[in-house]
């Protein structure tokens, strides 16, 4: 919200200090002031000038040729011009060569259709007082001429500034210039501001009926209500300073009656509404909930569709306005507006929120009433309304009685408060008197309560800040630090106990596998962890339940995913695009619903997309040589690759293995489903594998450990088998090591190839002989080969005759 | 006798000077050292000679057989030398040429900074603490001081599940699960995902991460809190960095603050990274409320703590120089192939 320092000034009296000054300690102590700037500048330099004559340009019909003066022995100065709305003798606004006005525009001499222009004469809009921009403005008779306009307009010679609203959501008293004026006071120890009323309002309650009959059904939701009638209304223009006072802070005048309303919300930060008294037939108004599906139109002439929660003024079976959110167009007040009854009142935040999200419609009202604000303000609204509205319309006279309604609402708020506490929460020392000074300028009030130990208070909290800010001992110390300045705290070690943290081990091994991917030229990837119906149905029937967001932001992010593969598999869709061969992988969650529980599962998803040129078989050995390094970066041993049967969707049918590492399923590894290249625009072959680290974490901690060596000489034997294409090298391995696991003590894998026009391939393996107790001789060598050959020819596996 | 030896001697010489490969080398051993050459003739005549002579030329030949063993070897060294020299000149590798395999991988950013920003902490004695991203409203909002009607929990601002859950807002539920686990003092750091009801654009994401760290122990003040996260910051940004602090609401601290620091860029002069301010604003912070305290069963009146929220996207942004926060957030690698590689200075 934007703010004037010369508002504040009705207030209080800030002398000469500097904008920078104020912007800056405003935002240290109270709220973010976003930016500050000057306003009027350029009217020091623009002057009263009246015109001396018109004539017509003689090279453009819509132009004419002003000749303006601004003193008895001044020059006159010859101006053309394109606006016609003013006659010689008026008195304009003359922005003379070299003055710049809002917006950037610089005043030069020029050439209009032939006729040199010195000067301008300026409209509302150019003047930076309105929007008004359709002729020149007329200057009041009484101005000087030859005066600048910064003396005419001395209001206009401003400074705003934008406080951050988001700043204050916690301060109901500042969605208005008055609270403001009392944290300024405060700051700048200068006398803090009173409110006080003009009329004796209060003498005036319970007398004459008010004009209009109130009848408030919701007792519990109107926390206060009050309303004057009002006879003898003229609808004009507001003062010159309220209208300029509503631009300068970016909401535009319409008229006096309705300008009144927006005045007084800016200035105290307290809602009105005006109702026009005539349009009323029956003299009564009903607060009640509306029914539901009520149409409604407001003064801004839009349709609402109300519920039975929205509580609403209604004539009779009409509604007339919703309570603290918007004024209804049937009741508002137009240009033959004469009676109206002036409304003040403080609703129930939760209620007024609540409606304007369901109506779609944050009104400057809601904003101050979401924030639960003064009750009290209600009165001080009135009066002030009254003022302003009486110098435009001096016929004003009370019609009716007021009328008064008080829930009593909030109760007071007492706090029992230690001025020590102030000092050991914010490490610092601001001695009792200054503590005392700081609340009492911001309203607190004080009752000493002495004891041995140390002193102790009882603080009253002001109306403005007893509606939810301010509760707690707390509260107090945050009031205390923030105007005796945060600045002033000098920061201090805290004395740290010297123990070690517990350390997350998971977290830990998170990093050793992502730092090992890494250093094997994987490349991490974040998704979002959202996503569509449509994409999860690519799951097909692996699809389980996914988890619904009730209000998602966008269709396609309404809930949260079951599998990493769609958003995964994209990513890799899109980077094929771009990347010949790549490693990718993402550390991420799948989100499901059980019978019993929502669960949260942490996946690891790999990709290899190899060259094109590369053998499969190579490049899914480089993929295996991955996962194992992979494997060998978590304490839990190596994995091992098992045949799988899986009817998994993305997963090739027969290029896929199931990922165990002590005997216990934690993941897969197989090539994309060719069938689904499509679908993810994926072009390339894919190693996909995907890592379960839920019950990798389960799985026991393993460490190294040695054993001793054998003194013995190892016996190496080489063999070259032919074996079928399909058969799993690791079954061979196992079997050999089956004949003797004692003497067997490795089996290596040295070369294969297929044999061509077959379906065989070529195996050289190495089998190491030893033996931990003796040499063995050359009989239990032979004896071993032999075993190895005549087991293998069980199991149709022959030596591979060498070509002669 | 001495005469053939002279001669020997000679002709050595003349051999040995057109001697020009380890070849000629070989050749050379063989015909004067070898088992047949001219030296070993001469030592097996020896033995014709009489026997005072025998000891004088025996003496003679072995010095002349150690002066021509040597030379020998002396060149063969030289040989040799000059041979790896001549085959080191012909042999070439193309250093730039690249490996077959791509070698760099990288971490996503928001791994990088959340990792450093952990080992800071870490360093200071905290423990990190995950918490899940479901969550009740107990946890994200009720504990943390939430009143019941305040505008965070509109629909706008967080998504509701429908199994009775929310995403969470913030990670300052973290806190709440560390002061239930454990007794104060306590140290807690909680990195995460975050989710906010949102529409995306440059600088909005539906989801982001923060972390959140909490500190409990008997009178932690305001003085601590900023000595702390000055201290920190330093640590983050690798220089001293200048901190200031101002009123910033958050329903679970008491007082609360917005810590802001002096821009590094322009050292507070007022530049496009910091809109002209001087002063960039880092994080939120505060001394924890004593209803949240209360909440966790901790005694108000003996313990005082400060806890912190960080933005660590935000936080990656600046450091790395990324304007959208969209970049952040999908698969694209061309973003992963920037971080394989570090390039940029600090600032």
């Amino acid at each position: 919200m934007k703010i004037s320092l010369n508002w504040v000034g009705d207030y209080i009296n800030l002398g000469n200090t500097s904008l920078h000054e104020i912007t800056n300690l405003l935002t240290l102590r109270v709220a973010e002031v976003e930016s500050s700037y000057q306003t009027g500048q350029h009217l020091k330099d623009l002057l009263v000038a009246q015109v001396m004559s018109i004539k017509t340009h003689h090279n453009a019909d819509k132009l004419s040729i002003v000749e303006v003066s601004w003193g008895v022995d001044k020059e006159v100065e010859s101006i053309v011009c394109g606006a016609n709305n003013f006659k010689v003798g008026d008195k304009v606004a003359y922005a003379p060569l070299g003055c710049q006005l809002p917006g950037g525009i610089k005043i030069k001499s020029t050439k209009i259709r032939g006729v040199l222009s010195k000067g301008m004469l300026c409209s509302e809009a150019e003047l930076g007082f309105s929007d008004e921009h359709k002729g020149i403005m007329i200057l009041p008779n009484s101005f000087t001429l030859g005066a600048s306009l910064a003396s005419g307009y001395p209001d206009q010679v401003d400074s705003i500034l934008e406080i951050d609203n988001k700043s204050i959501t916690h301060r109901p008293d500042l969605w208005g210039h008055f609270g403001y004026a009392r944290e300024l006071a405060s700051i700048f120890k200068l006398p803090p501001p009173q409110l006080k009323t003009n009329i004796d309002w209060l003498s005036l309650k319970g007398g004459e009926a008010p004009l209009i009959k109130i009848n408030i059904e919701e007792k519990k939701q109107v926390l206060k209500l009050i309303c004057q009638g009002a006879r003898g209304l003229k609808v004009a223009l507001s003062p010159e300073i309220i209208r300029h006072r509503l631009y300068r802070t970016g909401l535009r005048a319409i008229n006096n009656l309705v300008d009144v309303t927006n005045y007084v919300m800016l200035d105290l930060g307290q809602p009105m509404h005006v109702f026009d008294v005539d349009k009323i037939k029956s003299k009564q108004l009903t607060i009640k909930f509306a029914n539901n599906n009520e149409k409604f139109i407001s003064l801004y002439d839009k349709e609402y569709k109300l519920t039975d929660k929205e509580l609403t003024f209604y004539e009779q079976s009409t509604p007339m306005a919703i309570c603290g959110v918007i004024g209804g167009l049937n009741s508002g007040i137009d240009q033959n507006t004469k009676q109206i009854f002036l409304e003040a009142g403080n609703w129930k935040a939760s209620l007024v929120r609540k409606t304007s999200i369901r109506l779609g419609t944050r009104t400057e009202a809601v904003q101050r009433y979401e924030k639960t604000i003064d009750p009290e303000l209600t009165l001080f609204a009135i009066d002030k309304a009254w003022s302003i509205l009486s110098a435009t319309c001096p016929d004003m006279k009370r019609a009716g009685g007021l009328f008064y309604y008080d829930q009593h609402y909030f109760s007071s708020i007492k706090i029992d408060y230690r001025p020590e506490l102030a000092n050991r929460l914010l490490g610092i020392n601001i001695d009792d008197d200054t503590q005392a000074d700081i609340l009492q300028r911001l309203g607190f009030k004080i009752k000493v309560i002495k004891n041995d130990k140390s002193t102790a208070w009882q603080v009253l909290v002001p109306s403005w800040r007893a509606t939810r800010d301010v509760s707690i001992p707390e509260d107090l110390v945050e009031e205390v630090g923030r105007i005796f300045g945060y600045d002033k705290i000098i920061p201090q070690a805290p004395l740290f106990p010297i123990d070690s943290p517990r350390f997350n081990h998971q977290r830990l091994i998170e990093r050793k596998l992502k730092a090992t991917l890494v250093s094997r030229g994987f490349h991490e990837i974040i998704n979002y962890p959202l996503t569509s119906g449509d994409v999860e149905k690519l799951l097909g029937a692996t699809n389980q339940k996914s988890i619904k967001i009730l209000n998602p932001a966008l269709s396609d992010q309404d809930r949260l995913q079951s599998s990493v593969w769609p958003h995964f598999l994209t990513s890799i869709g899109e980077n094929q695009k771009n990347i010949e061969t790549f490693r990718q992988f993402e550390l991420s969650k799948i989100y499901l619903q059980t019978a019993k529980q929502a669960q949260e599962i942490r996946k690891l998803a790999l990709a290899f997309v190899p060259p094109v040129k590369q053998s499969y078989q190579t490049s899914f050995c480089q993929f295996k040589e991955d996962l194992l390094s992979l494997s060998l970066s978590m304490p839990y041993g190596i994995w091992e690759l098992k045949e799988s049967k899986n009817d998994f969707i993305f997963a090739h049918p027969l290029l896929q293995a199931d990922i165990y590492c002590q005997e216990v399923q934690v993941g897969k590894v197989f090539q994309l489903n060719p069938a689904v290249h499509d679908e993810f625009a994926i072009l390339k072959r894919t190693f996909l594998a995907e890592i379960d680290l839920e019950p990798l974490f389960a799985l026991k901690t393993l460490t190294y450990r040695h054993t001793r060596f054998s003194k013995f000489p190892p016996v190496y034997f080489d063999i070259s088998l032919v074996v079928s294409a399909n058969y799993f090298y690791q079954d061979l391995v196992t079997k050999i090591k089956e004949i003797n696991p004692k003497k067997i003590v490795a089996i290596k894998f040295l070369d294969s190839y297929p044999i061509e026009n077959s379906n065989q391939i070529s195996l050289t393996l190495r089998i190491v002989f030893q033996s931990f107790d003796r040499t063995l001789d050359s009989t239990e060598i032979k004896k071993l080969q032999d075993k190895v050959i005549s087991a293998l020819e069980k199991q149709q596996i022959f030596l591979k005759k060498m070509p002669l | 006798m001495e005469e053939e030896i002279k001669q020997l001697k000679k002709f050595f010489q003349t051999s040995f000077a057109k001697c020009n490969s380890l070849a000629d080398l070989d050749g050379l051993q063989q015909n004067f050292l070898g088992r047949k050459g001219f030296l070993t003739l001469l030592f097996k005549n020896l033995v014709n000679l009489d026997v005072n002579l025998r000891g004088k030329y025996g003496k003679g030949l072995n010095q002349v057989k150690k002066s021509f063993a040597d030379l020998l070897t002396q060149k063969k060294q030289e040989l040799e030398s000059k041979g790896r020299q001549e085959q080191m000149k012909s042999e070439f590798y193309d250093f730039t040429l690249p490996s077959h395999q791509d070698p760099y991988g990288s971490l996503h950013p928001i791994s990088l900074i959340s990792y450093e920003l952990e080992d800071i902490f870490s360093a200071m004695g905290f423990e990190i603490m995950d918490g899940p991203h479901m969550e009740s409203d107990y946890y994200n909002f009720e504990a943390l001081n939430f009143p019941i009607d305040h505008p965070a929990r509109d629909m706008q601002d967080t998504f509701y599940l429908d199994n009775n859950l929310l995403l969470r807002t913030q990670t300052s539920a973290i806190q709440i699960r560390a002061m239930e686990m454990h007794k104060p003092p306590l140290r807690v750091v909680g990195p995460g995902k975050v989710f906010r009801a949102e529409r995306v654009d440059a600088s909005h994401s539906p989801v982001f991460h923060q972390i959140e760290g909490i500190m409990v122990d008997r009178q932690i003040s305001v003085a601590n809190m900023i000595y702390f996260l000055k201290m920190v910051l330093g640590k983050i940004f690798k220089e001293e960095v200048q901190t200031r602090i101002r009123p910033g609401y958050f329903p679970f601290v008491e007082p609360g603050f917005e810590m802001e620091m002096k821009c590094l860029i322009c050292s507070g002069k007022g530049c496009s990274a910091c809109k002209n301010a001087g002063w960039v604003e880092i994080l939120g912070c505060g001394l924890v409320h004593p209803n949240v305290l209360g909440k966790v069963g901790v005694d108000a009146k003996s313990y005082s703590g400060f806890a912190f929220g960080v933005g660590i996207d935000r936080l990656a942004m600046m450091r790395y120089n990324i304007a959208d926060i969209r970049l952040l957030h999908g698969g694209d690698l061309r973003l992963a192939y920037q971080f394989s590689i570090p390039r940029g200075n600090h600032k």
